[in-house]
This record gives C-alpha cells, structure tokens and sequence, in this order.
C-alpha cells in the first residue's frame, strides 16, 4: 500500500506535459513505424490479384466475342475471332511443366522459376520450400536487403502482427492505469477494512523502514548512485500488486547491469552529478525498468517487448518476439551508436547514455530502439548490399504434394514428372504406383489396396478439384484439406475436410476390414479448432470399392469411389429456442 | 451449466465487414461465446423480487412463485485479483448474490401438485398393435395421472383414445417414463406405489352408480391405496437399459430433461408425425428438359485411362473443361432414398418443438430439430452407414432455391452448402454432459464452382466476396485479439 502510494503519483504527469523531454505516450510508437516507412520505400503497385490469378486451371480458355444483332458490326469481330484462332489453332494446355520426383520428401519438386510462378498463380499449387506458402523467397530476400522495392505477404503480416502486438499492448496499459488510478483514489480513503487495518505500520521501526529507500529516491539521486538502494527501491515497487513481472529484471545483462552498478558508481555518481538538471537520472541504475518517478509511460515503453503472460479474457497471448533483443535500449546501446567514448565502462553494462538526452529523449530510447538498430544495421548493410544483391540466387523449389502432383499429370496433363535418380520422365501409371506406394511408410513396390491413403486422399482431392474449388492441404488447421473459392490470395478457406475411408462393401464387411474408429473427443477437438478458425468442418467419407483381380486402368478405378459429405455444426441449445 | 464448454480462447467477435449471406458464421461465433460466458448471479438477483443485494433474508420472506421463469444471465469474467477494493466489494457482491439465490425457498402449492400411479404392467400385454407409432408407446406408458393439472401436462401424458372402454384407467392421461421422472424432479408430480390393482384406485363406472369413489377417499385413504415414493424410487423405477420396457436410459433421460429445463418442447419421435416425402411431381415439360440435360451433367461416358482427362485442343470455356475432369461420381440427394431404417444407437430419439401458443400434445405440429441420443464413451463418430440411415430416416429439407439467374453470390452458396438437405442433431451424453451436434447431409456436387469462372470477367472479380474482400490478405483485422485465422 505505502509503495503504491509514493510511487502512484507520478501516473498524472504524462497528461500534465513532460518536462523531461519524453514523447507522449501516443507518440511512442510512431518513430518505429516512421523509420520502417522510411527505410523500405513503397513499392510500385502490384497487379491486381484477378489479374495474376486470372485462370483457374493453368489452362487458357479463348472465348469467341460475344454478337450483338443490334450491332453488326460485331458479327465482323467473332468472324475475325474464330479464324484467328483457327488458323493460330491454340492448342491448350500450352506449355507442360516438368517436375523431379523426390523419393526423399515424397513429393515432387519444380525447380524452373517460370513453372513455379505457373502453377501457383493458376489455381494455386504446391508451397514454396523455403516459404509459408506462396514461393516467394527470392521476393523476401530482396525486400529484405532493400534492393528491389516489393511487396511480400510475409512483410504484410509481420507489420500485422506488430500492429496487433502495440493495440494489445495500449489496451493492457489502459487496463494498468485504470487499476492504478482506483488504487491510487482507494489509498486516499482512511483504512477501514480489517485487512487494511492490519497491514498499516505497527511500530516505529516499521514505520522508518518503510519509509527510508522512498523518502530517498523522492529527494536526492545519492541512494541511485551507492548502488544498492536503488534495486531494493526497485523490487519494492515491483511487489505492489499491480505492476507486473516484467518489471523484474529476467535477462543476464539486466542482472550483470545491475550488480555492475555497484562498482561503476564513481561514473554514476559524475554523471548524476553533471545531469542534476534531469529529474529522470535514476534511469542510470540500469534497469530498463523505471524509477518510481518517471512516467508510467516511459515503464511501458520500455517493458513493451518482454515477455508477459496476461490472464484476461481479451489479451489472451504472450507477447515477445524471440527475434527482438532482451531489452530494446540494451540492444541499441551495445551497437555503441552515438555514445562518447569516455562511457564506455557504462555502456558495456548496458548503461542508457544519459548525457545524450538532446539527441535521444528517454522516451525515444526504448521505442526506437529497433529503428535505430535498423538504420545501423542497414547503413553496414549498404556498403555490402550491391554484391549481396547479385549474390541472391532463387534457390527455392516448388513442392506439389502427391495429390498436387497425379492431378496436375493425370487430370490436367500440365505436368511431366521426371524421376531424380534415372532422370527419366515416368508415366502416369508408374507416378500412380509411386505415389501409392509411397503413401505408406516403408514405401511398398507391391500389393497395393485400394484403400491406400493416397487413394483416399485422391479421390476427396480430385472430386473438390473437379468442382472448382482450390484445395489446400489442412494440417495446419487439423484437418485434411481446406476448401477456397478462387485461392488462398482471395479470401480464407470456408470449409475444412476431414476424410474418413468407409468400408461399406459386403465384401469388405466378410474380409472383417473396418475404418477406424473416431472417439467423440477427437470429433469435438476438430470442430472446435475449425470453429474459432470461423471454418466450417466437413466429413467426407469416401466408400471404398473392393480389390478386383485384374488391376483396372486409372480411370475406371478412380469412378469406383463414392464420395460422401455431411456438414458438421455445434447446436447452441440455449440459441435456438426462440 | 455454462462451465461445462468453457471456451478457452473465447474471444471478441471478429469485427470484419462482411456479405449478409455469411453473416450466419458471425452469429455462430457469437452463439459459442454467449452460450459460454459464465452466469452472473448479481443480475440474476437484482432480478427476484426484493432484490439479491440487500441480503439473505430478504429473499426467502418474500417467495414468490414466479423465480422458477426467471434465468441467469451472463456476465463478465475477471482473472486476476489486482487488490483493488473495487474488484474485492464486486467478487463479495457476487458471492452474496449467488448465496442468496441458492438459498431461496422454492415451495410448491397442493393444488398444482398432480397425483400419479405406478402400473408398470398395465399395458404391457398390449399386442404389437400398440407398439405402433399409432399406440403412441402405449408398452412403455407406466405411470397413470388421477387428474392432469398445471402448464407442464401440455405436452406430457396421453390420453390412450384407442384403448378399450371397460379397462380402467382408459380415460386417463398416462405418462412415459422420463415425462414420469421429469415431473417427480420438478416436484410436479406425487408418485405412489400401489398396494392392489388398479380397479381400487379407478373403479369401472358401471360399480359406482354415479357415486365417484374418489370423493369418499380422504386423505388417509391414499395411504390406504398406495405408498408415496421418493425421487430416488422413481430413478430406481425409470432407469433402465436400452430396449427395457417402461424404462429410459439416463443419457435420453438427461437429454429429455435438459432440453425441457431449457424451454422445449418434446416428444418421443415417431415416424408418424413425419411429412411424406415430397412425390417427383414434375411437368411434362420438366421430364422433357430432363431427359435433354441429363446425360450432359453426368460423367462424360468415356475417359482416357491413363489420363489426361483433358485432351489438348482447343477450348471455348471452362464449363467443357470440367466436365471433362468429372471423374468421381458426386452425391445426388433425392426426397425418396431407398436406405435401410436406422439401426442401433443412430435413431431420432426425440421429436424438438420451440415452444409456441397454440401447441397441443393431440395434434403436434412438425417438429424444429430431431434429436439423437448417444452415448459418448460407447459410440463413436459414426460410419458412413450409420450416417446415411441416420440422415435418411429425417425429412426432405432442400435449401432454398437458387436466387437470380446470373449465378448466386458466393456467400449465398455457401449459405445453400451449409443448410444441407436433410439435418439431424446428435445429442453426445458424456456422463451427464451433452454436447449437441448438428449434421447435415451436404452435396457440394449441386453447388458447381466452375459455372461461375466463365462469368464475365470484371463482374466475377467483385462479387467474390468470401470474407474480407479488400486486399485479401487480412488486413485491418486488428480488433481480432490474438487469434489469426492463417491463411
């Protein structure tokens, strides 16, 4: 109660104006997206995304012109139309890709950058191997070095991500100071409750104890510079309720920092002295927490990148990025950017150059912190960049699943496959063999069933594919495949797709062959996942015919499966009532 | 009951702006987190006469009969305590409230309570006749009422119009088992053992002579007749296995009782009170039109074997395209299946009706949901079989026509994909804890996607709405929390 008191009243200076140089608080943010701005310059706009993804299939289709009989003059167009194309005679699909199958990660790899940009602007195949999803490695290399200005998806999302991170981030200060403030107005009412009552100072002793290190900071910077006052003030304040762990010092060099106050304190002690016109000096003890004094929005600031776990039922996530420095102004410090050189014993502590305050206002250290590290690291980067550029060699592949691959060679017949080893192209009944065998692990050569996983999968996979939509693999959503009208790029999945073979056959039934059994647990986990993904499940059992003794063409196998959907939805008993 | 499905990332609805068709998904978010959020008791006590806050006693001097329609409302959740004496007064606040709600008297007045007797073997050498939907389980009803009274006889008992004049009890409203046990919980209903048969208690007309014996038997006279029983004789008496006669399973029965508790309406299903299916009444011109288009929709008859299924060439639009990669053969729902009945524990169980004026238990209305009861540790999701007799025993439910000729926005297709053509709820009894699931026969082959790619470039690009239509890539979702929809 006492620390929360002594500390509290510093909450209105932030809105009362800063005399310190501080930047507000709405500002904090702002030099990081400027210097991000500034450093990565807008690229040119991209072609619209109906443009890249005009086709649905890498397939062209030549439309004759409509005719008008009120105009006809149009009838001369689709004459003109039809000979052109005639006497051209596009003879679609145009171009086969070819592919390398890899035994090793079972899949099949493109390789030639044209194929890649093919197969995955029209009708969305395969995933870069060096990316998330779309194969844009060469394009995050080169954004990433500043040499060509483009747009990556990966960039959009991480600045997403960040934007996200800084609203949770105001919503949890917000949160804070609120707390603080009914703190704050609770502790000026006189204790009344018995357990306020009983943590009142009982003696004299306890009195002064509690008192002294508070009094201290209040009034004269000595206690910051003998080195030990200041972290028992520290984890004094730590302790009131509210303030959150994060304050605590949880990296080494905080700690190292810390200890190392102690034996650095002449310096300390000369720049406290030469600084007596900042009130914010005790911001030399090294921590990037702050001194009871300072603003609450310099703590948060400077708190903003660690590590926190919050129970609320809006923030819900830790929020840190691993690949973030332990604490932002002792990542900047030790770049030793702007720092004189008599500091240096400070510095290497991790010590805030506080003589710096006309260049760096304190409120600036930490926020900026990452765009500073940026600019330096982009300004070393410069003078290298014009070789690294030309360095960069696309070395990403594209990677079809088995499913990917059968159905852009069987169905499409936009796709040679060739086999790594002998690196001779296989026939499509050889890639059906491969890709059956190899949908069990160890990979078998014969006595292949029917009911191969990668048969199961095919059928669900070539049936959706057949009625338009783009089906993506679903593993990061539980489930098998993903459903898209038009692509990923469009709009998110709508639908997710569990399969389940069915072995409804009375042949299947003598022979004992039973799918397995899903428990109601596993059912509920899916639908859930599926449902804050705001994606609706679907149960696809596929039926599975019996094996036959002569070994029918692809075709004919393949129309044998009777695929099954059902809709699957949680029935909210109290919402459907009324 | 809420804390059964704590959602444990309950979040804000997504605030993104959206199409109205998939407006449907935004409200089912919401449905999941409302229907989870935990009950306030401080709104529910600030809502009984005489409110909560004021103190314990308050409520129990004034009962009033009326707290039983009232329902707990949901509030917010706080996690940390932040020793603030805000939160502290609140969090004591609450505690006082639900207290006082938990303590309240609930009293009961005689004249509602109804009077019922245990015959188990009454009807039971009914012949196969009553077993008949028609019979209306006349095997199973057990438990006789002297006189039906109150609201909740509206749905419960029947009357057994068709039984014979001369056996006792025939003008009598005779209840199943769980409509038995369901009033005994509700205190509702007194339920006796009978010592002797039940000519003691409902005399044949013709011995009374216009004196009804029921008027000359006084208060000790029931004693004389029957014994009472309590509530654990009557779960002893009702519960039962699978296929007992006069008996209910205690997943239908927690089934049964919750969803009354909740406000429904329900009945035993009964294949009787389904709609026929709808006969294929089609025009002449229709049967004409049919036969032309036809063989077009199906699978082209021939198909290269070993691909590809597309023949170089060349090609005008993308409609021949994917009529050439028709490979599989897609799911054609119809009115009329020809499944074998349901079997096993994928049956509808239970006939679901929203409650609404004007209901009558002698002429039921065609029910809003049908319920199946499983039990989750001893079934699991079920097989294809199970699912297509489970689906096929439920009415013809087609979605709504397709709207506009020039192809229906996507976010009415899925609008069509999602409403199915047959649904059925399966109600999963863990122990005590339902979770209700709604599953619908779905054709994604009568949706066809590609019909919509050869549409007119330009206008096709627009009406692509999906969710989040501009920039495709999420952007400006940042009122979403933490929780990112991937791709």
């Amino acid at each position: 109660m006492n620390q929360t008191q002594e500390s509290f009243p510093a909450l209105p200076v932030p809105a009362a104006g800063l005399p310190t140089g501080t930047v507000p608080e709405s500002n904090a943010p702002q030099p990081d997206k400027e210097a991000s701005q500034a450093v990565v310059p807008r690229a040119p706009r991209p072609p619209p995304l109906t443009k890249v993804h005009e086709l649905p299939i890498p397939i062209r289709t030549f439309p004759l012109p409509s005719f008008y009989p009120s105009n006809p003059l149009s009838l001369i167009h689709v004459v003109y139309a039809w000979i052109t194309q005639a006497l051209t005679a596009p003879h679609e699909p145009s171009i086969v890709h070819e592919g390398i199958w890899s035994a090793k990660t079972r899949s099949v790899h493109i390789v030639d950058a044209k194929a890649i940009r093919a197969l995955w602007e029209q009708g969305f195949y395969g995933k870069g191997h060096l990316s998330r999803s779309e194969p844009n490695w060469l394009k995050r290399e080169q954004a990433r070095s500043g040499t060509q200005k483009q747009h990556v998806a990966e960039e959009y999302t991480r600045q997403r991500r960040e934007e996200r991170q800084q609203m949770k981030w105001d919503r949890a200060r917000k949160e804070q100071e609120a707390i603080r403030r009914v703190r704050h107005l609770e502790s000026l009412v006189a204790p009344v409750g018995p357990m306020e009552l009983l943590r009142l100072p009982n003696s004299p002793s306890d009195l002064a104890a509690l008192l002294a290190p508070s009094d201290a900071i209040g009034e004269s910077p000595e206690p910051v510079a003998n080195g030990q006052a200041p972290s028992k003030d520290v984890s004094a304040s730590t302790a009131g309720p509210g303030l959150s762990l994060g304050d605590l010092p949880n990296t080494i060099a905080a700690l190292q920092a810390n200890s190392s106050a102690a034996s650095a304190e002449t310096l300390v002690e000369t720049l406290v002295n030469g600084d007596r016109e900042q009130p914010a000096t005790p911001a030399a003890n090294a921590y990037p927490s702050p001194p009871p004094d300072a603003p609450l929005v310099e703590s948060v600031a400077q708190i903003k990148r660690r590590k926190s776990v919050r129970f609320s039922p809006k923030v819900e996530s830790t929020t840190f990025m691993n690949s973030d420095p332990p604490s932002p102004s002792l990542g900047m410090s030790m770049n030793g950017h702007g720092i004189p050189k008599s500091m240096d014993g400070i510095l290497t502590n991790g010590a805030i150059p506080v003589q710096e305050p006309s260049t760096l206002p304190l409120g600036n250290v930490a926020s900026s912190g990452d765009a500073l590290s940026e600019t330096a690291q982009k300004s070393s980067l410069s003078a290298t960049s014009n070789e690294d550029s030309l360095a960069v060699v696309d070395k990403e592949r594209l990677q079809l699943t088995r499913e990917e691959a059968f159905f852009l060679t069987f169905g499409l017949g936009v796709l040679k496959v060739r086999d790594e080893k002998s690196g001779e192209l296989l026939s499509t009944q050889e890639l059906f063999n491969i890709c059956r065998g190899y949908s069990y692990f160890p990979p078998r050569q014969l006595d292949l069933q029917p009911d191969d996983p990668f048969l199961v999968q095919y059928a669900v996979y070539h049936h959706f594919r057949s009625l338009g939509w783009v089906v993506r693999p679903g593993i990061k959503f539980g489930c098998d495949w993903l459903l898209y009208n038009r692509g990923p790029a469009f709009s998110h999945a709508e639908f997710a797709i569990c399969v389940f073979p069915s072995y409804s056959d009375p042949d299947w039934k003598n022979q004992g062959r039973q799918a397995p059994a899903h428990n109601w647990h596993w059912l509920h986990s899916v639908n859930r996942v599926q449902s804050t993904a705001v994606k609706t499940l679907v149960l696809v059992y596929v039926d599975i015919p019996v094996p036959t003794t002569s070994e029918p063409d692809v075709a004919s196998l393949l129309k044998q499966y009777r695929v099954r959907e059902f809709m699957l939805k949680r029935w909210p008993i109290n919402r459907r009532r009324d | 009951m809420a804390y059964d499905d704590e959602d444990p990332t309950a979040a804000p609805p997504p605030a993104i702006a959206r199409d109205d068709p998939s407006k449907v998904a935004i409200e089912d978010v919401e449905d999941a987190e409302a229907d989870e959020a935990i009950p306030d008791f401080r709104k529910f006590a600030s809502s009984l006469p005489g409110g909560g806050a004021s103190g314990g006693g308050a409520l129990n001097k004034k009962a009033t009969p009326h707290v039983s329609s009232k329902t707990v409302r949901r509030g917010e959740k706080d996690f940390e305590s932040h020793g603030t004496r805000l939160q502290e007064n609140a969090l004591e606040t609450s505690r006082t409230a639900m207290h006082d709600v938990l303590s309240y008297t609930r009293t009961r007045t005689p004249d509602n309570t109804m009077t019922g007797w245990y015959f188990p073997e009454h009807w039971a050498q009914e012949t196969s006749e009553g077993e008949k939907p028609e019979g209306l389980w006349r095997r199973d009803r057990v438990v006789v009422l002297e006189a039906e009274k109150g609201q909740m006889t509206r749905s419960m008992g029947r009357v057994l119009r068709g039984a014979p004049k001369n056996v006792p009890g025939w003008d009598k409203a005779w209840l199943l088992p769980e409509e038995a046990l369901y009033l005994v919980e509700r205190g509702d209903l007194m339920l006796r053992w009978p010592r002797g048969p039940i000519e003691d208690i409902f005399p044949p007309p013709e011995e009374v002579d216009g004196v009804k014996r029921e008027v000359a038997r006084g208060e000790d006279g029931d004693y004389e007749l029957g014994l009472p029983l309590s509530l654990q004789a009557a779960y002893s008496l009702f519960i039962g296995n699978e296929g007992d006669r006069g008996k209910v399973t205690l997943e239908k029965f927690q089934v049964y009782s919750q969803l009354r508790r909740t406000g429904y309406l329900v009945s035993r299903a009964s294949p009787l009170f389904d709609p026929p299916p709808p006969s294929d009444t089609q025009t002449l011109w229709q049967r004409l039109f049919s036969l032309i288009s036809s063989p077009k929709s199906d699978t082209p008859k021939s198909h290269p074997p070993m691909g590809p299924l597309i023949k170089p060439g060349l090609y005008r639009s993308y409609e021949p395209l994917y009529h050439h990669l028709s490979l599989i053969p897609r799911h054609k729902p119809t009115p009329t299946p020809n499944t074998p009945a349901p079997e096993g524990p994928f049956t509808v169980t239970y006939h679901v009706f929203k409650s609404r004026p004007g209901f009558t238990k002698t002429n039921l209305p065609l029910p809003d949901f049908r319920i199946a009861v499983v039990n989750a540790r001893t079934t699991d999701v079920p097989s294809l079989a199970e699912m297509e007799a489970l689906l096929d025993s439920t009415p013809w439910d087609p979605p709504n026509a397709r709207s506009g000729a020039g192809g229906p926005s996507i976010g009415h297709m899925y609008q069509r994909l999602k409403h199915g053509w047959r649904n059925v709820i399966v109600a999963v009894n863990d122990n005590g804890m339902v979770s209700y699931l709604e599953f619908m026969e779905s054709a994604f082959g009568e949706e066809k996607l590609f019909e919509r790619f050869d549409a007119k470039p330009g206008a096709g690009g627009k009406k692509s709405s999906g969710r989040n239509l501009k920039g495709g890539r999420g952007r400006g979702r940042g009122g979403r929390g933490g929780r990112g929809r991937g791709k």
